[in-house]
């Protein structure tokens, strides 16, 4: 009997709404749907595993916060892997005293190295005391002091007395130092095979002209201090060579004398296209010297294709140049041969090794020009000797598709900082035999320095100096006759144009508000030196010819202000420019030297021979 | 006619209870479980050395437990005979964890030569460093140091990166700690000072028992021959310095 409603109707049956109809998928989805007391079980156990999984990665940031900090304060080391040297040092209650706890596995074969002179960054020192650092864990002290006695340092390894070395009180001229290190507070682990500096320390010296200044001595000349290392025992430094090669193509490091003069690739606005020229320290101490790339001289190399017109500069002709005008990059490289192509910047080329003779006592590198916009192509070939640490030689090439080069020019930019003005002249022209007949080392004593006022007569250098001005100076020939002479490393004989100063001390000068840091010079006084080869005399003057080449020609161009100012210099006008013009071919290099005043008769030597 | 017998739907046989579905979800929660149970027992494991070193390390330096973090907070850090290096005649030590606030940017003075008893005043030379002020807070380990070195007593001290060293006078000579009146901020590990952070706070001060003498054998009003060694923040730099200088006779606290 079918079931009905009050109006009659058939009530639904649920039997079918099961079996057919939207309806009846409802139900089965919901059944499907339906856990049972296992899944809850499962659920509550897996909740209950993973609890602590999330209890304790909120616990263990906070930890290793706190055990982080308790360790900086405590001594503890952590031995993160036992088949290598775990270090870390240790709170330290003296600035005199470091101390590093270590732990070495067995069988390492290393070493404590001490050392006291001729830290550099170059490579560890050769001269150094030794001890054999013994396996386990141990502590290693460093106690570093000065008294009346002298300079003491002192390695312990735990309590025991290690390495020592002891220098008498004139050993050092300092007020400071810098320390580096490549152990830290934290627990560090490193290989077997690898030097691990502990304790990089070196000495400032004094500033030669103020009471409280010092002198940051470059990284990679030798200094005092104390250099304690660990290093494989097997591991033996080499010696530091005379020069420095330059470790990546793009680098404005100098090269040339790892502890003298060096020839810098400029980069900076408005620099691109000149050769810098970075002095010895020593011949400039005191200056400030802020930057790697420090090059307070550049050099500007000018082809001169036709002696009647002016030659094409290679740097940016103004200071408001245009984005286009950046000047003609160099491109050093190892040898004077072109390569297939250079790269676009003229920049990508390493200087290597192969920059350094055999025998190590001469370097040679090669300045290609990007060619300039009469086709000429110059290769400067820059050479450097290690017998003569102030000095850099320049000879000129051509490249074999280069334009025909009738002279190269050497012009010296940014003396007017040195405050040169004052050249070396003979009271009259050299005698060729009596310097043939003299001994090696001898340079005419007739020399008298010859004020700038001499070369300009018809200026009131005077009244410059008061009121600078912006006058233009010209060039002025210096008649090479009347230059100095003394014999060359090969049996030649070269005139010296040399500029002096008169600034005794610099620390006394009161440069004009305004002026650049890079313009106030503020070390010891110095000399430029140019030594320029003299002709060979012709054996038969009917050899002689027309073609055949003069000889090199120097000119120097004053100046009242301060390049891109209007800053007077101090003391009135001063040598701005040296120009030395070069004949083409070139069988001889001119070399530039820059000396300190007092040490030029000392340093007064012949040229090196090429 | 309702049959009552008859009214109510018949038992129907449901689905069976190990649908695909559910059977998924079985398995997924017992790997779920198992993987739980690994990586619960790994955890615990490692939890459980952290937590061993933490107690090691807390028995060593002591921990500091920061209770307002506005405020300057000091624990002492315990220090032995064995943490004196070698190569040295003669130490004593003393060694804090200074925990600062955030913007607090501390600054340090260290009094020389002739020293009051309860200020930074004084006379001989005094030397001073700051750091900038920083977004978060800091703890910072600062130690003071006696060392005898040749026959002269050296005052070292050293703190967030900084560090000087003062030579003593010659005749600044004692034979025990006891001789000499010695205050620290805090003196044992258990210890946790709290300061407000406007507030000068004295490291440490090492003195004489008795004035100093003047050249004529007088003794100097208030002053006695040792060292003191002062915290205060950037903001109080110069209400500091004026207390320092013997402008004030107390430090204006700059609000």
């Amino acid at each position: 009997m079918e079931d009905a409603n009050e109006n009659g109707d058939a009530l639904p049956n649920n039997m079918d709404s099961m079996n057919t109809g939207p309806s009846n998928t409802g139900q089965r989805s919901r059944r499907a749907l339906r856990f049972g007391l296992l899944e809850l079980l499962l659920l509550t156990a897996a909740i209950a595993a993973w609890l602590p999984v999330w209890h304790a990665r909120r616990q263990i940031p906070v930890l290793k916060s706190e055990i982080d900090t308790m360790l900086a304060a405590s001594s503890r080391l952590i031995v993160m892997d036992e088949s290598q040297l775990n270090i870390r040092a240790l709170p330290s209650i003296w600035s005199s005293i470091n101390s590093w706890r270590y732990f070495a596995p067995p069988n390492s074969d290393l070493e404590l190295r001490l050392a006291t002179e001729g830290i550099n960054s170059v490579t560890f020192p050769i001269d150094y005391q030794s001890v054999a650092l013994p396996e386990g864990e141990h502590e290693i002290h460093l106690k570093v002091i000065s008294d009346a006695k002298g300079y003491h340092s002192e390695v312990f390894l735990d309590d025991d007395l290690a390495l020592q070395i002891h220098h008498e009180p004139e050993w050092l001229d300092s007020s400071g130092s810098t320390s580096t290190a490549d152990v830290h507070s934290e627990s560090q682990a490193f290989p077997l095979d690898q030097t691990l500096t502990l304790q990089h320390q070196r000495f400032n010296i004094d500033h030669p002209l103020t009471k409280y200044g010092s002198v940051n001595i470059p990284s990679e000349y030798d200094k005092k201090g104390n250099y304690l290392w660990i290093s494989p025992r097997k591991v033996v430094p080499q010696p530091p060579s005379v020069f420095l090669v330059p470790t990546t193509g793009h680098s404005t490091q100098g090269f040339g004398h790892r502890q003298g003069i060096k020839a810098v690739r400029l980069t900076n606005r408005g620099r691109t296209g000149l050769i810098g020229v970075q002095p010895s320290l020593f011949a400039t101490l005191g200056d400030e010297r802020r930057f790697s790339a420090y090059s307070p001289l550049t050099v500007s190399v000018r082809p001169v294709i036709d002696p009647e017109t002016e030659p094409e500069k290679p740097e940016a002709v103004s200071p408001q140049f245009e984005p286009s005008q950046i000047g003609i990059p160099i491109s050093f490289r190892d040898s004077i041969d072109q390569p297939k192509e250079y790269d676009a910047n003229y920049a990508g080329q390493s200087l290597t090794d192969k920059t350094i003779r055999a025998d190590g006592k001469s370097m040679t590198v090669f300045a290609h020009f990007k060619p300039f916009p009469s086709g000429a192509k110059p290769i400067i070939e820059i050479l450097f000797d290690a017998e003569h640490p102030n000095r850099v030689g320049f000879l000129p090439h051509v490249a074999t598709d280069s334009v025909p080069v009738q002279a190269c020019q050497f012009v010296t930019q940014l003396n007017a900082k040195f405050m040169w003005r004052q050249i070396e002249m003979l009271a009259g022209p050299a005698d060729d035999s009596s310097e043939a007949d003299g001994d090696s080392d001898s340079i005419s004593k007739k020399t008298t320095r010859v004020p700038l006022a001499e070369l300009y007569p018809e200026m009131d250098l005077d009244a410059l100096a008061e009121n600078p001005g912006t006058t233009s100076f010209s060039y002025r020939l210096i008649p090479i006759e009347r230059l100095p002479r003394a014999p060359s490393g090969d049996d030649s004989i070269e005139s010296l144009l040399t500029l002096t100063t008169d600034v005794k001390d610099s620390s006394k000068i009161k440069f004009p508000a305004g002026l650049n840091w890079d313009l106030k010079y503020q070390g010891i006084a110095n000399r430029q030196v140019w030594r320029l080869p003299v002709d060979d005399p012709v054996d038969d003057p009917d050899d002689a010819t027309d073609d055949a080449p003069s000889g090199v020609s120097a000119e120097i161009r004053a100046a009242s202000i301060y390049p891109t100012t209007k800053l007077g210099i101090p003391g009135g006008p001063a040598i701005r420019n040296v120009r030395i013009t070069v004949p083409m071919p070139a069988k001889k290099p001119v070399w530039l030297e820059i000396i300190a005043e007092e040490n030029q008769n000392a340093k007064s030597s012949p040229s090196p021979k090429k | 006619m309702h049959d009552p017998f008859h009214s109510f739907p018949q038992k129907r046989t449901l689905p069976s209870n190990s649908s695909p579905f559910r059977n998924l979800i079985r398995v997924a929660l017992i790997l779920s479980t198992v993987a739980g149970v690994g990586f619960s027992l790994e955890y615990n494991r490692t939890l459980m050395r952290l937590r061993q070193d933490h107690a090691d390390l807390h028995d060593q330096v002591g921990l500091l437990e920061i209770e307002d973090a506005a405020k300057v907070s000091i624990a002492f850090v315990p220090f032995s005979e064995d943490d004196i290096p070698p190569g040295i005649e003669e130490a004593h030590a003393w060694r804090y964890r200074l925990y600062l606030p955030a913007n607090y940017g501390p600054c340090y003075l260290t009094q020389r030569g002739l020293i009051t008893a309860d200020s930074p005043q004084g006379r001989g030379g005094s030397g001073s460093s700051s750091h900038g002020p920083r977004a978060e807070p800091i703890e910072v380990i600062t130690s003071i140091a006696l060392i005898k070195n040749d026959n002269r007593w050296i005052f070292c001290r050293a703190s967030g990166g900084g560090s000087s060293t003062s030579y003593l006078p010659e005749d600044f000579q004692f034979e025990s700690l006891n001789d000499l009146i010695v205050e620290t901020v805090v003196s044992n590990k258990r210890e946790v000072k709290t300061f407000d952070a406007n507030e000068a706070v004295c490291l440490f001060r090492l003195r004489e028992r008795e004035l100093a003498k003047k050249r004529n054998g007088e003794p100097e009003d208030g002053l006695y021959r040792g060292f003191s060694f002062y915290l205060h923040s950037t903001k109080q730099k110069d209400a500091f310095r004026d207390w320092a200088s013997g402008k004030t006779e107390q430090m204006e606290v700059v609000q």
